[in-house]
């Protein structure tokens, strides 16, 4: 059933990576900055939390920690998110947005989302690095960074899946992308991206490990720490296979269906 | 490869036409067991059949909403088929239109390299014709410049060489052709050529009669969703134009509602109505080219028993007011040997001025009447009216020349 789906994916790859670098040369046109507004958007937002939460609440992540600690915390946590949420947010307007261009080229719509995949984590890749190297230089080097790679693949899959499934409801429900920018933006709350368990406490604790993007964050924060929440990997593999298998199965039925209503 | 590239049978395509074009498509879903409360269906393509042959040019010509571009769209693979079968074999590309994917902030150079990669190209294959595109265009040192900063003539150039280098098996043709200067129509049509000796299948709709005919081996003339004939190009452009005339004589006649007020003039002598006659002795807005014609104008005068008027009866395009071609009885023809003389018409306080066309000279277009009355020995100018009584000329005949030219009417009574 994947080859409807897999096999355009790697039969256009060069077409998704131009695309991906036409869409970012776009972005960045007349700008004087340019691609550095990727990098800069989410550090200022990183320096945002840290201030707020570190200085004026003056909440710590836990004994005998700093500000620092908690930057690299927040880091660690808020690059995954922002590489699912911004991707996860464009979906609904991929094809929308598109209209032209799905009308009258005969254009892959499945490799849609992993353009946009490629174009709203590269800034957020190259925070990244910075943060890679960041935590080589003051921290140790564990060896389960080499996992690294298997929790990128996953949220590839995770984002692939959601987004092939929001971009055809959003060709028909224009309402969707606010409705995915509202909830995304409670969601971050619920989730251990600028909180600890430390700082909220066991309750609240609980009511975040119900929300199946928490474990998203706590996976890649195992492999910074060398620790390992079984549990967390489990449901993180299970809900990116899951949102994979059925955004293909939405995604083949309605890929030239959806012609018809644009 | 394939004798026959595609192969349609029996194909037809629905459409559904919403009650509400934004909750429509979404309750057809939510509330799937009463989903036919919510839209109508519309049958753009019924019962469609076809084979085109390798190397084959076929156009299809029709009018407005006679499914030709669905039909393309779902060779194209653009939309789903409801019912029969379409096999294609081979790498298509499809021009539905220009300039998809253009990005007013990059260069020429960006805009063809992204706007050949959309058409189906890969990169390697886009860099390699770089040269060739950037020369077909024509554009000089503006390839280097955002696209914004280019004139109309040049963007369309610039579209138009990125599409046109493209060396599909089949190449499937909407609308998107002939634009910019004549030259580079010439040039276009050249590389088109080019493209049918190098033995692509192609698949061309135009509006443009004289292209089709130029460059399509067999032509599909559609209507209504069906393909109602198929032929050699100048046939099914005649059963066309045919058909297009007879629509137009169903038409209901409005000669009754005319706007029949005065653009400049006196006013002494005014136009009460027009009517159109046939061959038949009918009164109609369609005629056939070469079809005898008669003019009738009613006029009211405030001059007196004993007068005499000149007559001014222009012909021009209903859609533009382009002039094409005039009758007048300052200038009128006595005979063949093309000495003209002034032959004022006498009138008296109402009748009809009658004029016949034997025969009328026009063709396949929409034109309407521009008719000046006033005396030329005086230069006393009673009234002027323009878009009057507008009509539809159509025939079996294909169109020759839009160029202006003289009538010879036979007659030109006073009554």
């Amino acid at each position: 059933m994947l080859t409807k789906t897999i096999y355009p994916i790697i039969q256009h790859r060069e077409l998704i990576w131009e695309m991906a670098l036409r869409d970012l040369k776009a972005m960045n046109k007349g700008a004087f900055l340019g691609y550095l507004w990727l990098v800069i958007s989410p550090l200022v937002q990183v320096a945002a939390y840290v201030l707020i939460v570190s200085f004026v609440f003056k909440s710590r992540l836990g004994e005998g920690t700093g500000p620092l600690d908690y930057a690299l915390y927040v880091l660690s946590g808020m690059i995954p998110w922002q590489i699912m949420a911004r991707s996860v947010q464009e979906a609904p307007s991929l094809i929308r947005e598109r209209m032209e261009l799905v009308k009258q080229v005969i254009y892959p719509i499945e490799t849609l989302p992993l353009t946009s995949l490629i174009v709203s984590s590269f800034g957020s890749l190259v925070s990244f690095g910075l943060f890679l190297i960041l935590t080589l230089v003051v921290g140790s080097f564990h060896w389960t960074f080499f996992l690294l790679p298997i929790l990128f693949l996953l949220l590839a899959v995770f984002v692939l899946g959601i987004s092939w499934i929001f971009s055809i409801v959003g060709v028909l429900i224009k309402d969707l992308r606010e409705i995915v920018t509202v909830l995304l933006g409670l969601l971050i709350y619920l989730s251990p991206v600028v909180v600890s368990r430390e700082m909220v406490g066991e309750k609240i604790w609980g009511y975040i490990l119900w929300n199946p993007l928490s474990h998203v964050v706590i996976c890649f924060r195992d492999v910074f720490e060398a620790r390992f929440h079984l549990s967390s990997w489990a449901i993180y593999a299970a809900i990116s296979l899951l949102a994979f298998l059925a955004g293909d199965w939405v995604i083949t039925r309605t890929k030239l269906l959806i012609n018809e209503y644009i | 490869m394939r004798e026959v590239p595609i192969r349609l049978a029996h194909v037809s395509k629905r459409f559904k036409l919403y009650r509400d074009p934004i909750s429509g498509p979404v309750k057809e879903y939510l509330f799937f067991w009463k989903r036919h409360h919510y839209y109508q269906e519309i049958m753009a393509v019924k019962d469609v059949s076809l084979e085109v042959k390798r190397g084959e040019v076929v156009g299809i010509i029709g009018p407005n909403g006679a499914g030709k571009t669905t039909l393309l769209k779902m060779i194209a693979g653009l939309l789903p088929v409801d019912g029969g079968q379409i096999e294609v074999h081979g790498k298509i590309t499809a021009l539905l239109a220009l300039g998809v994917g253009v990005h007013p902030e990059f260069t020429g150079r960006e805009n063809i390299l992204y706007g050949g990669m959309l058409l189906g190209m890969s990169k390697a294959e886009v860099v390699r014709k770089m040269p060739a595109i950037i020369e077909f265009a024509e554009l000089g040192d503006y390839i280097n410049r955002p696209f914004r900063t280019y004139s109309s003539g040049m963007r369309a150039r610039l579209l138009f060489a990125i599409s046109m280098s493209i060396d599909p098996d089949i190449l499937i043709v909407d609308e998107a052709l002939a634009t910019g200067d004549v030259y580079f129509v010439q040039k276009s049509s050249r590389r088109i050529r080019e493209l049918c000796n190098s033995g692509a299948t192609i698949l061309f709709v135009s509006h443009n009669l004289s292209q089709v005919q130029e460059i399509c081996q067999r032509a599909l003339f559609m209507a209504e969703g069906r393909i109602v004939g198929e032929g050699r190009p100048s046939e099914m452009i005649a059963a066309y134009s045919h058909w297009a005339f007879e629509r137009e004589r169903r038409a209901p006649i409005i000669t009754e509602h005319q706007d029949l007020r005065m653009l400049s003039g006196s006013g002494e002598v005014q136009i009460t109505a027009i009517r159109l006659i046939n061959a038949q002795g009918e009164e109609t807005t369609g005629f056939y080219a070469g079809e005898d014609m008669e003019i009738e104008i009613h006029y009211r005068s405030a001059l007196g028993d004993q007068a005499v008027l000149d007559l001014f009866l222009g012909f021009v395009l209903a859609s533009n007011s382009t002039y094409v071609g005039e009758i007048n009885t300052v200038n009128y023809v006595e005979n063949l040997g093309g000495t003209t003389k002034r032959s004022p018409l006498a009138i008296k306080r109402e009748g009809v001025i009658r004029l016949k066309l034997e025969p009328l000279l026009l063709f396949n277009e929409h034109y309407a009447l521009w008719i000046i009355l006033f005396d030329y020995a005086t230069g006393k100018h009673y009234c002027e009216y323009r878009n009057l009584s507008p009509f539809f000329v159509g025939g079996r005949r294909q169109s020759i020349s839009r160029g202006g030219f003289f009538w010879h009417p036979s007659k030109i009574m006073t009554g």
